[in-house]
């Protein structure tokens, strides 16, 4: 096993484990805190693939995202009792089968492709801008758009209510 | 290239900017309401000067072709009712005018970019900004814990469908190497993919992809399984946007799923075809059966689209060109109905606060012509000549019938038939139950008009379809 | 003159060749190599720390008319080793009811991008430890992670001041990398290129100064409210909220705190330094003491500010930033696109 595929191996056991831990942990900041774990290793999945831009983006943007994640899960949960603030319903079992029906599915997919290989790419900085502001300028612009709504959004959700005299 | 092209979007944006700034210098709200529908009107008007051929820029993620255009149209008219029927509406729940107005021009915006695109990369964005902002409009009514809660079921639920989606876009990007509608197309009918070695084994992947992006617009769409959303969000959301909604949202969501996969992957038809149609066989039985015991009129229709999408996958599910035609003839009349009927109900909203079936009750003595009206809409809705739906639906139901899918139209006989109770039950709260109370009932001319429109256009839909077919056919003859 | 400029470069060329001699393979060499580089950032850390502690104090002393530490060795300068031999002998208490696990890795946690920061500042010529090509957007997105193990700190302590502490530091940093961000854009639109070596190889005729004077001022004002140095350290102001994130911590935990903030000190000067001053630009002497220069005026001048500037209020804090720094770097970014479009 060359030094890549135990690269690999690790970082996709840290990125699984910390999503299922995520997923498991009944207290909510921790859920949280594993979510940056997962997401670190998913960058670190892309530097693997030589995606560096793309990995240092990834920290970016979670690493600042998640922070605000985690404050909301500071502020919603009371601090007496956090050992139960990510909430459980009583279908463990349906979730459990659905899932595992689902990974079922898409192991036999990826058994049954006979997989080719791609060249990857040195710098991919040059190549994402050029993507990005020729051939997908209208998306590129429309997420323009998208942000502001996103911020008159939540100033208009967050603002108080006139109460109605 | 020719930026002439985008006029109606540029002219879009530059709206949802001025009514920020109208908001703080008009002195009433009407003028912000009246600045959305000014700017709506020049986008639609702009729409004309388009001619069919104008090019696809971009690599085919910007595209103008007389199927965008129809469905441009129909959008920014929905957008434009959906405004006017909310002039008063908006001032009784004391939503804030500016947010609601622009807020309400952005989603339709994201529309617009959804149905005129070849590139999966844009489709995406465009539902994610109509979606985005309808969120948003949802949960506006603040005061209200059922908006709340409708918003954030909407905005879970919508969360998880855009993972799903683009985790179908994904695999069909890894598989072809593109996200070009008609070069995936390309590479399916070739067999040389990006990333498999062999043309075979590019087919399970592909399927995966085909599976995961239909669950993604069946959410959006409320197919059954994905509708589980649909009633409460419905129900909570302020009534102009359930309009919005159920019309708008749904057309938009039609329009994509139509390019996706009769351009994209037209190769694969004989698969995703069954798969709609067990979806739409679903939708239309489960959407009846559950409208069946509503007593809240909001939530009947929200059943009631269920099962309207039904109808409409099954023109989807026809799967050629023959079953195009229908879905946009039939979209065309179910936004008019679907308007008709909502701005009876924000009328009597506006009067009563509340939607219950019960204030129904002898709408026909305190305004005869909206319970006339509301009675031709639910006609058309069931689909019973002479108007607009029965057509649609006729139109559907010969395309199954042409392609094989007889089990498909049966199921669309017997469920018209299963729908019928409960649209009755309304019209029988109409005209035999006498009033709850002799408040008098006042009726602001927008809603005049706009319901007074749409039942004009439901008959003109019926009566005299030869005008609208050429056009429609023309719009619907969009694969090359 | 030609052998000091090339001292650390020949050094390590040195080491090679000599491993090569011995017989090490390719891959240990490699691994030698970058653990020698290791441990040479985490000395100059650690250095750094020491002397900048004491400078700090020497200066804060002169500014107030005092002293400062002037027992311990010669003019004091062996204070700050003392201080840190007491730290660690200190105990590590954890307390009670905190949430152990994010407790105990939060400071570790919070030193990590400090010591990731390191490798790509070009110390001088020839001399960036890895010189990658997306140097400055790496920088970037290794700071923004720091701000996750102070909410971690504040959260697990289950202290009110620790928690308030925290979410005060959230606040300002995620208010000040934006305009941080957009500053650095500025030169690296002149430069058009993410990587160290070029951004400062397009210094050698002018510093990035003249050309980029609003970049930055932004800079080292968004510069010190990351670092959470004063006058923007709400986040621990002692009058308000005892220590803020820290206050729980003792020994050597709090000790990696106070280390990692002055490794951000060092960070943030020695990006300012390769940023708008030039990098190791300068005549005569070495490239890496030019830059050790350059970088040292970059922390007196933070020193300076600290010691005579009030705290700010944290609405002052959020409207500056907001509302005067992001319009502001927005406005150089348009002005300099448009200058640049026109040349």
């Amino acid at each position: 096993m060359g030094l890549e595929a135990i690269s690999f191996l690790v970082l996709a056991i840290i990125t699984l484990s910390s999503a299922l831990a995520l997923v498991l942990s009944r207290n909510i900041v921790h859920s949280a805190l594993f979510l940056i774990l997962s997401f670190v290793g998913v960058a670190g999945l892309y530097l693997l693939m030589q995606a560096n831009f793309l990995a240092a983006v990834q920290i970016l943007v979670y690493g600042g995202a998640i922070a605000i994640i985690l404050v909301f899960g500071v502020m919603l949960t009371q601090r007496e009792d956090m050992s139960s603030t990510n909430l459980f319903n009583k279908q463990k079992g349906l979730a459990l089968l659905v899932a595992s029906v689902l990974l079922m599915v898409i192991s036999r997919v990826i058994w049954l492709t006979k997989w080719g290989s791609i060249t990857t790419i040195k710098t991919t900085v040059h190549n994402i801008a050029t993507v990005m502001l020729q051939q997908y300028v209208l998306p590129f612009e429309i997420v323009a758009i998208l942000l502001l709504v996103a911020m008159i959004g939540a100033i208009v959700l967050a603002k108080k209510v006139e109460k109605a005299s | 290239m020719n930026v002439g092209i985008f006029t109606p979007e540029i002219v879009m944006v530059i709206t949802l900017i001025v009514i920020l700034g109208v908001k703080y210098l008009a002195k009433n709200q009407f003028t912000v309401g009246l600045t959305a529908v000014v700017g709506l009107i020049t986008a639609g008007v702009s729409l004309a000067y388009l001619t069919d051929d104008l090019g696809m820029i971009w690599g085919h993620s910007f595209v103008v072709d007389s199927y965008s255009i129809f469905f441009k149209a129909l959008l920014i008219g929905v957008a434009v009712v959906v405004s006017v029927i909310s002039f008063k509406y908006v001032e009784e729940k004391k939503i804030k005018p500016g947010e609601f107005y622009s807020l309400l021009v952005a989603s339709t915006l994201g529309m617009l970019v959804m149905v005129s695109s070849y590139s999966l990369v844009s489709i995406y964005i465009g539902l994610e900004l109509m979606s985005i902002s309808a969120y948003i409009l949802i949960g506006m009514l603040q005061e209200d814990k059922r908006s709340t809660e409708a918003a954030l079921k909407y905005l879970l639920i919508g969360a998880l469908t855009s993972a799903l989606l683009l985790f179908g876009v994904s695999l069909l990007y890894g598989v072809t190497g593109t996200t070009n509608l008609i070069q995936i197309a390309e590479v399916v009918s070739s067999g040389q993919g990006a990333l498999t070695a062999t043309a075979a084994s590019m087919t399970p992947l592909l399927m995966m992809g085909v599976v995961f992006v239909l669950a993604g617009f069946g959410f959006k769409v409320a197919a059954v399984p994905f509708h589980m959303w649909a009633p409460d969000t419905y129900e909570g959301a302020p009534t102009s946007i359930t309009a919005f909604l159920i019309t708008g949202s749904e057309a938009a969501a039609f329009a994509a799923l139509l390019r996706v996969f009769n351009v994209g992957l037209s190769e694969l038809a004989e698969t995703w075809s069954l798969l709609i149609a067990i979806l739409a066989l679903l939708s239309m039985t489960l959407g009846n059966i559950g409208a069946l015991t509503q007593t809240n009129v909001k939530r009947m229709m929200a059943y009631s689209a269920i099962a309207q999408a039904g109808y409409v996958l099954v023109g989807v599910a026809v799967a050629t060109q023959s079953g195009i035609f229908p879905v946009l003839y039939y979209l065309l009349a179910y936004a008019f109905m679907t308007l008709g009927c909502f701005a009876v109900i924000i009328l009597l909203s506006n009067n009563f606060d509340s939607e219950e079936l019960d204030d129904f009750r002898g709408l026909s003595e305190k305004a005869p012509m909206f319970a006339a009206a509301m009675t031709l809409f639910f006609l058309s809705l069931v689909g019973i000549p002479p108007t607009g739906g029965f057509l649609g639906k006729f139109f559907i139901f010969k395309a199954a019938i042409g392609s094989n899918y007889l089990w498909l139209a049966l199921a669309m006989a017997i469920n018209s038939v299963i729908s019928l109770p409960y649209y009755y039950g309304v019209v029988k709260n109409m005209y035999l139950e006498s009033p709850t109370n002799n408040m008098k009932l006042t009726i602001p001319s927008e809603l005049k008009f706009v319901v007074g429109f749409s039942a004009i256009a439901i008959l003109g839909l019926g009566i005299i379809p030869e005008k609208f077919i050429n056009l429609i056919q023309l719009a619907a003859n969009f694969v090359f | 003159m030609g052998a000091l400029q090339n001292l650390f470069v020949n050094l390590a060329l040195f080491f090679r060749e000599s491993m090569v001699n011995i017989g090490f393979s390719q891959l240990g060499i490699e691994a030698t190599m970058d653990l020698v580089a290791g441990i040479g950032v985490l000395a100059v850390i650690a250095i750094s720390a020491l002397v900048l502690i004491y400078v700090e104090r020497k200066v804060a002393g002169f500014i107030q008319v005092r002293l400062g530490p002037n027992r311990v060795g010669p003019k004091g300068t062996c204070q700050t080793v003392a201080d840190a031999l007491k730290l660690v002998g200190k105990e590590d208490i954890i307390p009670d009811r905190v949430d152990k696990v994010p407790f105990m890795i939060a400071p570790i946690l919070f030193f990590a991008p400090a010591v990731l920061a390191f490798a790509i500042i070009p110390f001088g010529e020839n001399m960036i430890p890895i010189d990658m090509n997306i140097g400055i957007f790496y920088f970037i997105a290794v700071c923004s992670l720091s701000t996750i193990p102070i909410i971690m700190a504040g959260w697990s302590s289950n202290n009110k001041y620790s928690l308030l502490g925290a979410m005060r530091s959230l606040a300002q940093s995620l208010s000040y990398e934006i305009p941080l961000v957009f500053s650095i854009l500025g030169v690296v639109m002149i430069t058009g290129s993410l990587q160290m070596s070029d951004i400062v190889a397009a210094q050698s005729d002018m510093w990035f100064i003249v050309t980029q004077p609003i970049a930055f001022l932004i800079y080292l004002i968004a510069g010190a409210a990351e670092t959470n140095r004063p006058p923007f350290d709400l986040p621990e102001g002692e009058s308000e909220l005892v220590a803020g994130y820290m206050t729980e911590y003792s020994g050597m935990r709090w000790a990696l705190f106070f280390l990692a903030e002055y490794a951000h000190l060092f960070i943030v000067s020695a990006m300012a330094t390769t940023l708008f001053l030039g990098g190791w630009h300068g005549p005569i002497l070495p490239s890496y003491i030019w830059f050790l220069l350059k970088t040292g005026f970059m922390i007196f001048i933070l020193i300076w500010v600290r010691w005579t500037f009030p705290r700010i209020r944290i609405d002052q804090l959020l409207s500056l930033g907001w509302k005067f720094l992001l319009p502001l770097s927005l406005l150089n970014i348009l002005i300099t696109g448009v200058v640049l479009y026109i040349i």
